[in-house]
C-alpha cells in the first residue's frame, strides 16, 4: 500500500552504481533502466515528487508517471532493495489499510505489507547482537502484547484468576524472537548483514558464507533462546516455579528451528 | 557421515523441546495438586508424585528416547531433502 506522500529510502548496504542497484550485503547487482535511475537519484524525496520529475523528464502523463513510480518503488521494496518511509499519519494509513482489506475480503487476502530492511552493525559481537535485537524490538513487543492479550482472554474464559502466566508467556514469546535474531546477528560479526521484516517473516540477510561459518550463523539463532529455555526450565524445576517453566516453553520452541522443519536447520546441514 | 549433523541437531532439538515442555507440564500439574505420569511404554518422560504436603516432579529417561526418535526423524527428513536436491541437479 504505497502513497505518493511516501518516501523511497536506500538502506545501508544498498547503493546506485551507474545503471545498477548494488546490494553489498547479498553481493548482488540489479540492472535498472534510465527512468529508474532518475527515480533512484531522488531517493529521499516523496514518490509524488519523483513522479512529477519523471513525467517532466520523459514527457509522461502525470497519472502514468505516478503509477510507474509507485510500481517501481513497490518492486524495489519487495526485493528488499529499498525501504518506503510512510509520509502519512498513522491513523490515515490504518484507515487506508482497513479500506483495502475490506476490498480484498472476497478474495480471502490481506493487503501486502511494506517490507523494511535494517542494516546491522557487525563490528563487534556485542554491537551485532544489540543491533539485531533493536531491529526486531518493535515487532517482538507487538507479538508479546498480542499473545499476552489472547492468553489472558482464554485464562479468563477458563475461569482462572491468575494474570501472571499470560504475561510471562507473552513476554517470553516476544523475547524469543529478539534472542533468536540477536543470536544470528552475533554470529555474523565482521560480516555485512541486515535484517528484513516482510509481512510475518523476519529474515537475516548476509554475505554468502561457506562451511562451518554458515552452520554457526544458522544455529546461533535457535541456540540462544533454546539454551535460555533449558536454563529457565532447570531453575524452575529447582524452585518449583510453574510460571517460569511455562515461560520457558515459547523459548524452547525455537529449538525446532534447528531441525529440517525450518530453514536454519537445513542451512546448518548444508541443505 | 552426512547424517551425523542432522542426527545430532534433531536429537538435541527434540530433547530440548521435550525437556522444557515436560518440566512445564510437571510443574503445572504439581501446582494444581494433580498426579501425572507421561510415559512411552515403560520409560517415563515426566512424573509428578504427591506425598502429603510434598510434591516430587521427575524428568525420566523418556527424554533420551524422545531425543533418539527426533534424531532419527531428522535424519530421514534430511535424506529426503538430499534426494530431492540431487534429483533437481540431475534434471
Amino acid at each position: 500500500m504505497l502513497d505518493p506522500a511516501d518516501r523511497l529510502d536506500l538502506p545501508d548496504g544498498i547503493r546506485l552504481d551507474g545503471a545498477e542497484v548494488v546490494d553489498d550485503v547479498r553481493g548482488e547487482r540489479f540492472a535498472v533502466n534510465p527512468a529508474a535511475v532518475t527515480v533512484l537519484r531522488g531517493a529521499g524525496e516523496t514518490l509524488g515528487t519523483a513522479a512529477g520529475r519523471l513525467g517532466a523528464h520523459w514527457g509522461l502523463p502525470p497519472e502514468q508517471a505516478r503509477t510507474d513510480v509507485l510500481s517501481f518503488a513497490w518492486s524495489l521494496n519487495d526485493a528488499l532493495l529499498a525501504n518506503v518511509l510512510p509520509g502519512r499519519a498513522r491513523h490515515e494509513r490504518i484507515l487506508s489499510w482497513i479500506a483495502l482489506a475490506l476490498r480484498l475480503l472476497p478474495a480471502g487476502q490481506l493487503p501486502h505489507r511494506v517490507a523494511r530492511r535494517v542494516g546491522l552493525d557487525t563490528t563487534t559481537v556485542a554491537r551485532a547482537a544489540v543491533s539485531g535485537a533493536l531491529a526486531v524490538v518493535a515487532r517482538s513487543t507487538a507479538i508479546a502484547v498480542v499473545v499476552a492479550g489472547v492468553l489472558a482472554h482464554l485464562w479468563l474464559l477458563a475461569g482462572a484468576a491468575a494474570t501472571l502466566e499470560p504475561i510471562a508467556l507473552g513476554t517470553a514469546t516476544g523475547a524469543g524472537l529478539i534472542l533468536h535474531e540477536a543470536g544470528h546477528a552475533a554470529a555474523l560479526v565482521r560480516v555485512r548483514a541486515a535484517i528484513a521484516l516482510t509481512g510475518r517473516r523476519t529474515m537475516v540477510l548476509h554475505e554468502p558464507l561457506l562451511g562451518a561459518r554458515a552452520s554457526l550463523v544458522a544455529l546461533a539463532g535457535p541456540a540462544v533462546p533454546a539454551c535460555l529455555a533449558a536454563c529457565l526450565a532447570t531453575a524452575a524445576l529447582g524452585t518449583g516455579d510453574a510460571t517460569a517453566a511455562l515461560a520457558a516453553c515459547p523459548l524452547g520452541g525455537h529449538a525446532v528451528a534447528a531441525t529440517m522443519l525450518c530453514g536454519d536447520g537445513r542451512t546448518a546441514c548444508g541443505l | 557421515m552426512w547424517a551425523l549433523r542432522p542426527f545430532v541437531l534433531g536429537g538435541a532439538a527434540t530433547a530440548a523441546v521435550a525437556y522444557v515442555f515436560a518440566a512445564a507440564a510437571g510443574l503445572v500439574a504439581a501446582a494444581a495438586g494433580v498426579e501425572l505420569t507421561v510415559a512411552l511404554g515403560p520409560v517415563v518422560l515426566v512424573a509428578v508424585e504427591l506425598d502429603g504436603p510434598t510434591t516430587a516432579t521427575t524428568i525420566g529417561a523418556g527424554l533420551v528416547v524422545v531425543g533418539l526418535v527426533g534424531a532419527v526423524a531428522n535424519v530421514i527428513a534430511a535424506a529426503m531433502l538430499r534426494r530431492r536436491r540431487d534429483r533437481g541437479r540431475i534434471a
